[in-house]
């Protein structure tokens, strides 16, 4: 049975390789669906030489039991009232009251590190509700899109860490977010971990990584990459920030659709009707903008956005197919036997874990979180016992904001295409930024989080709460502060040679990389040297790993065709 | 009309009727409402409401007496809820006196009788034989909640019926998930046993059967609530996605990730609110054909968005096959190059 488990993991690394690096031009569900059926027929052969045909019967169950339905249909449900929203005129309404947020005393830089944040403040199911509605707003900042409020440097900055916001934000949505999928798990121990264990390490996590991304993309992208945005700088004599305000206007029904928007939100998160399931809800708030709001059916289902969706439920399939035929058993004993190796133990092996989505990401983060948080959750003590509940809930955390953050520097249709494209940059140009601030930032502040807060006491009377407030401070300072200091200093000694500067950011990725490992690894085993050690090697591999598939130069063919006489 | 032309035109009917998305919506709630007795009453509610808002959008400015016919529906559903009403809360206050619960096995004749209670996962059915005006036996035919629920309350709960010989409500257990429902089916499966026994228990007449069957069913609760709420989401994304597999070449709009690069390429961007070519790709996915053929004049057609989706997409294939699909819709043949229409 573990041979026939290496076979199917097999099958299914092969596909996702051959598919992330452009050799299996499909969508990714496809192949998802494809890695399953392959997958089935080779479990069914083998079980049948093996077990005889009752065992082949069996096949169909386990590997639907799989499934788990409630993030699919609260991600649907969440996408319909985002589709109402929208058709309502909500964004509109939205982009109004930030337009009076400029004009308040917090001016246009408030505003816009709010308009930054906006994605992880409303934390949607999917990030690319909130960029498909907002990144044309953002553009218009600019001296291309007509304000030229800001210059091209600084548009590159906003919509990048915009995007790098939004692709993230689905992991502490409470209405089908990623990281619900690990709650659910975490659920057998933690009885209220369903409630939403994971959203505040993630939404820390993810605020602070945006910050350190608008730094590396001003700092470090546009050194690396100088010729590959085809944003036009405003001519000479063009005053930047001067230009006269604007006012959107929204319509009433917009402002309406938000309250009900926002209403519904708070209901599925508080639950102060009684526990109900968050679909209930959402469907309930999108009729009402049927009905109050004047909109159509057919715009809630302009909402959809199918590919999150279907990855997810093909994830699940595939994540299903593996279980049942023994590939994630075989997959755990890999990882066991990185264990063995006495430089990495489970500090290193855990290190490298949390950052397995980051090295190889997907479109969509749902497909490979549905398969590995299973292969977590075994490391605990429900199987292999390397870690204690808290521990695997660290870990969590850490491996959960690292794959929902993932789904921005993918090159297979990624939501960060969409702020390359609204920035009008070649594909990879914010790859660098994402996967660092992922890698170095997000994934050991939410383990220091996890611990230091949701783990420990959360009552602000008892001193050992001010202590731990003062401790999840102290490490946010000390992880963006060491980084910020590489983005300093990688800026500052980068060189024309595209070539010599790949290699400066790869060794500021590695040192990060050991930053971060042995921070997760202090996190789980606390001041235990050899692990911090441990954590810190497997962090080193993680970040070579991912450090060199950064790219090390952009394609010009954009930058050609745009600037050329043919436009 | 010959029948084969009948046959010919009969089948055509049908797959232009499938084409229309009330049609198909119509249909999905149809099943639904034939396989899941408790969604009736939502969905009857819901399919008076939409129609009387179409009528009445459509009739009532023109006078039309089609707007009458609909109010004349409504009053009949009214009335015929009003009757149902009155009938079944008497009958219910009737059988409350007669209920075989307790001392009133008396009036229970001898005999075998089935009866059916809704548990967790389904219908429980139960065989009770009664003899002396005593319980004697329950066999136990149908019992779905097996499957999922750790049950020792059921057969501790028999052996109590059975060593009393008469019915008594069960005290309700709290820790597991589903027991409660399953105890409560089961008692109610053996108190609908028992009625069948009970000489002149009051019935529901004939016609409050038929208006609860085919408009209530069941009680809807906050599981129906929820399990309406996801078959509306599954519904739509199934709806969703066989609209562009309905009218050919538009099935490549599903394969959009969404990811907005070709409105990163494509000279045009953006026009009247919408990008370009991810919008145009996306109402062709939703099948809203007529605004993509608004909107496609604006395409140039210069197959950058092609080379620079991350799945080979092209945005003027697309375009033009949703321009195509207009142009049948409103019944006028395009014979046209597909090529240059975008």
């Amino acid at each position: 049975m573990e041979f026939l488990g290496f076979i199917t993991l097999g099958i299914f690394i092969v596909l996702m390789l051959l598919t992330l690096f452009g050799y299996i031009r499909t969508p990714v569900q496809t192949v998802l669906v494809l890695s399953t059926v392959l997958c089935l027929i080779v479990g069914g052969v083998f079980r049948f030489v093996a077990y005889g045909w009752d065992s082949v019967v069996l096949l169909p169950n386990e590997f639907l039991g799989g499934i788990i339905l409630h993030p699919i249909t609260a991600l649907l449900t969440g996408l319909f009232l985002a589709g109402g929203l929208k058709a309502s005129g909500g964004f509109d309404a939205l982009k109004a009251i930030l337009g009076y947020l400029r004009r308040s005393p917090i001016g246009l830089v408030g505003t816009l590190v709010i308009l930054i944040n906006l994605p992880v403040i409303s934390s949607l199911p999917c990030g690319r509700i909130l960029a498909a509605a907002l990144l044309p707003l953002l553009f218009t900042f600019g001296f291309e899109g007509g304000l030229g409020i800001l210059s091209k440097s600084q548009l590159i900055v906003l919509i990048g860490a915009f995007t790098r916001n939004s692709m993230g934000s689905c992991g502490p949505s409470p209405i089908g977010g990623v990281g619900q999928i690990a709650e659910g798990f975490l659920g057998s121990f933690f009885p209220t971990a369903s409630d939403g264990i994971l959203r505040a390490p993630q939404a820390f996590a993810l605020m602070l990584g945006t910050a350190v991304v608008a730094l590396f993309l001003k700092f470090v992208s546009q050194k690396l990459y100088p010729n590959d945005v085809a944003l036009r700088n405003a001519p000479e004599g063009f005053d930047i920030g001067k230009n006269s305000e604007t006012q959107v206007k929204a319509p009433i029904k917009g402002f309406i659709a938000l309250a009900i928007f926002v209403t519904s939100l708070l209901i599925a998160i508080f639950q102060p009707l009684g526990k109900m399931p968050v679909q209930s809800v959402l469907v309930t708030g999108a009729l009402l903008m049927i009905l109050i709001c004047r909109i159509r059916l057919n715009d809630l289902l302009e909402g959809i956005i199918l590919l999150p969706v279907t990855a997810m439920a093909a994830g699940f399939l595939a994540a299903g197919a593996l279980a049942a035929t023994g590939g994630f058993t075989a997959l755990a004993s890999m990882l066991n036997s990185l264990v063995s190796i006495k430089a990495l133990g489970v500090a290193g092996m855990l290190a490298i874990f949390v950052q397995f989505q980051t090295i190889l990401p997907l479109s969509c983060a749902r497909i490979l979180t549905a398969a590995l948080v299973p292969t977590l959750y075994l490391f605990g003590p429900a199987q292999f016992n390397f870690l204690s509940w808290s521990q695997l809930a660290i870990v969590m955390a850490a491996y959960i904001i690292n794959a929902t953050t993932s789904c921005g520097p993918s090159p297979l249709g990624g939501g960060g295409m969409m702020g390359e494209g609204t920035m009008r940059a070649e594909t990879g140009f914010i790859k660098g930024a994402y996967t660092f601030a992922s890698m170095a930032v997000m994934a050991p502040m939410a383990a220091i989080f996890m611990k230091f807060l949701n783990l420990s006491v959360f009552q602000p009377t008892d001193p050992r709460f001010a202590r731990d407030i003062i401790m999840i401070g102290a490490f946010a300072i000390a992880i963006a502060g060491v980084n910020v200091f590489f983005i300093f200093l990688g800026s500052k000694i980068f060189s024309p040679d595209a070539s010599k500067n790949f290699w400066i950011q790869l060794v500021g990725f590695l040192f990060s990389g050991a930053i971060g490992g042995g921070i997760l690894a202090f996190a789980l085993f606390e001041l235990e040297p050899t692990k911090i050690l441990q954590g810190a090697l497997g962090g080193i591999i993680a970040a070579a790993l991912i450090g060199l598939m950064v790219p090390k130069m952009l394609s010009k063919r954009l930058t050609a065709t745009l600037s050329g006489p043919n436009v | 009309m010959t029948s084969s032309k009948l046959y010919h035109d009969l089948l055509g009917l049908l797959w232009n009727s499938l084409n229309l998305r009330g049609v198909r919506l119509f249909l999905y709630a149809l099943t639904v409402a034939l396989i899941f007795p408790s969604s009736r009453f939502i969905l009857a509610v819901v399919a008076i409401l939409t129609i009387g808002y179409k009528w009445y959008k459509d009739y009532r400015p023109h006078k039309n007496r089609n707007f009458y016919y609909f109010v004349g529906f409504v009053a009949f559903v009214a009335v015929g809820y009003g009757f149902a009403f009155v009938n079944v809360r008497n009958v219910n206050e009737g059988q409350i006196a007669m209920r075989p619960l307790g001392a009133a096995i008396d009036q229970v004749t001898d005999g075998v009788y089935i009866g059916r209670g809704e548990g967790f996962r389904g219908s429980i059915e139960v065989e009770v034989e009664v003899k002396d005006h005593r319980i004697k036996d329950i066999k136990t035919l149908a019992y779905p909640d097996l499957i999922s629920v750790l049950d020792n309350q059921i057969p501790e709960f028999k052996k109590e019926l059975l060593a009393n010989g008469r019915l008594f409500t069960p005290q309700q257990p709290k820790m597991l998930r589903g027991a409660p429902e399953t105890l409560t089916g089961y008692f109610n499966a053996v108190q609908d046993a028992l009625s069948k026994g009970t000489p002149n228990f009051p019935k529901y007449n004939w016609f409050s059967s038929i208006f609860l069957n085919s408009f209530i069913g069941q009680a809807p609760n906050r599981v129906t609530l929820n399990a309406l709420a996801i078959l509306f989401a599954v519904f739509m994304v199934f709806e969703y996605t066989l609209q562009s597999m309905l009218n050919p070449g538009t099935g490549r709009s599903i394969n959009c990730y969404n990811c907005g690069s070709c409105v990163g390429v494509c000279p045009v961007k953006e026009v009247e609110g919408v990008q370009i070519p991810m919008g145009l790709v996306l109402l062709t996915r939703l099948g809203d054909y007529e605004r993509v053929m608004e909107l496609s004049k604006y395409c140039v057609g210069c197959g950058r968005c092609a080379s620079k989706c991350p799945i080979g997409n092209s945005g003027p294939l697309v375009i033009s096959a949703a321009f195509q699909a207009a142009r049948e819709k409103k019944g006028t043949a395009f014979t046209g190059d597909k090529g240059n229409t975008a």
